[in-house]
């Protein structure tokens, strides 16, 4: 457009372009400001593609904790695991998950603690997230939260005279998943109060 | 002289930055910058004024929308206008009229000289008078720099069909105004 805007001419045939000065008409005034409506479409499309990207990151995140999980589940139980012969720790951990019935100790601790420290990272990440996008949360819940944020801290203290302790790093991730069932289930009353509106 | 000048106007680098980041408030600066000029067209093109407050809202919304795929190598003006354009044009083809837009329209926004403001009104009006077809025609040609095959291809018809127009709607809109046509030796046969 206006590509002719220099020589005045049509450009097709050099004939001018503008013969009546159409162009040159004065600006009109609109006769209201619209900008507070467009404002508001604007904000809502950043509410929903916040909302898009929480989803997206939460699908992504439940993907990694599943495949995580599925690695740290089969590990032991593998044939050819060239797995050395057990510790003394070793021997008592897979002694006490004989008599409780929890998840088998992989054969590859070093590992699984960098797994775990990984999946807790990203767990606290998603927690960060939906902490912003709660906005109130009912006080049964809360202290259920308060709870499971002192434990987390009890487990932290722990963690910080045996940083590499893959029994306390599991403990923490699964108070860190329960945490964020919590959050979640508040975000996804809260976003189905907003769309039931 | 084709398109109108405000148009034309600088953009602060930083503030389209901003705005394609999603800052509401650039996007307030860039609305307040280009409002008046977008709303101008819009009614040239759609001569009703409640369809062209719609037509800029729709088309502030939708560059704001796709400010990520402004990539910067041509000015922004003109990718706004285009896209206020196609909006018009899509808009005329889609709703019925509301109110046209009168003459009290124009006097509001004219100041300075008398004699250049009556002239531009009676231009204005004629323009106003014009069919729907020789209006777009003429106003895509004259002032935004419509090739007629692009004309061609707004209307869905042929070449002849914008030349025709364009050399129709000319004609009329010097017999509105009440000028020779003595320009006009050069007329539409582009």
């Amino acid at each position: 457009m206006n590509r002719n805007a220099s020589d005045g001419s049509d450009g097709e045939d050099g004939r001018i372009e503008d013969p009546l000065g159409l162009g040159d008409l004065p600006l009109i005034d609109p006769p209201r400001d619209g900008w507070n409506d467009i404002r508001a479409v604007l904000a809502e499309d950043q509410r929903a593609s916040r909302r898009q990207r929480l989803f997206r990151g939460l699908a992504v995140a439940a993907c990694l904790v599943a495949v995580v999980s599925v690695v740290l589940w089969r590990a032991p139980a593998g044939p050819s695991d060239p797995a050395p012969a057990p510790g003394p720790a070793l021997v008592e951990a897979q002694s006490e998950e004989a008599v409780t019935g929890d998840t088998a100790i992989p054969t590859n601790p070093e590992a699984t603690v960098t797994e775990l420290i990984a999946m807790s990272q990203l767990l606290e990440q998603r927690l960060r997230l939906l902490r912003d996008d709660t906005v109130s949360m009912p006080a049964e819940s809360v202290v259920y939260v308060a709870e499971l944020e002192d434990l987390v801290a009890r487990v932290d203290d722990e963690l910080s005279v045996t940083p590499e302790s893959i029994e306390l790093w599991s403990q923490r991730v699964n108070l860190l998943l329960d945490l964020e069932a919590l959050f979640q289930h508040q975000f996804e009353t809260e976003y189905g109060r907003m769309a039931s509106l | 002289m084709i398109g109108s000048s405000s148009f034309d106007t600088q953009v602060d680098e930083v503030t389209l930055a901003r705005a394609k980041r999603g800052d509401i408030q650039a996007c307030e600066q860039l609305y307040r910058q280009f409002h008046r000029p977008v709303y101008s067209v819009t009614v040239r093109v759609t001569n009703c004024s409640q369809l062209a407050q719609d037509v800029t809202q729709e088309a502030f919304i939708t560059a704001f929308r796709r400010l990520g795929q402004f990539r910067g190598d041509a000015p922004f003006w003109g990718w706004l206008r285009r896209l206020a354009i196609n909006h018009a044009i899509s808009a005329l083809r889609k709703q019925p009229r509301g109110e046209l837009v009168t003459f009290e329209d124009f006097r509001a926004s004219c100041e300075g000289n008398q004699e250049a403001i009556g002239e531009a009104m009676d231009l204005s009006e004629a323009l106003a008078q014009l069919g729907e077809e020789d209006r777009l025609v003429v106003w895509l040609h004259d002032v935004e720099g419509y090739r007629h095959g692009e004309i061609a291809e707004v209307f869905g018809k042929t070449e002849s069909f914008s030349k025709t127009r364009l050399s129709r709607a000319r004609k009329k809109l010097r017999e509105l105004i009440g000028k020779p046509e003595a320009r006009e030796l050069t007329g539409a046969g582009t």
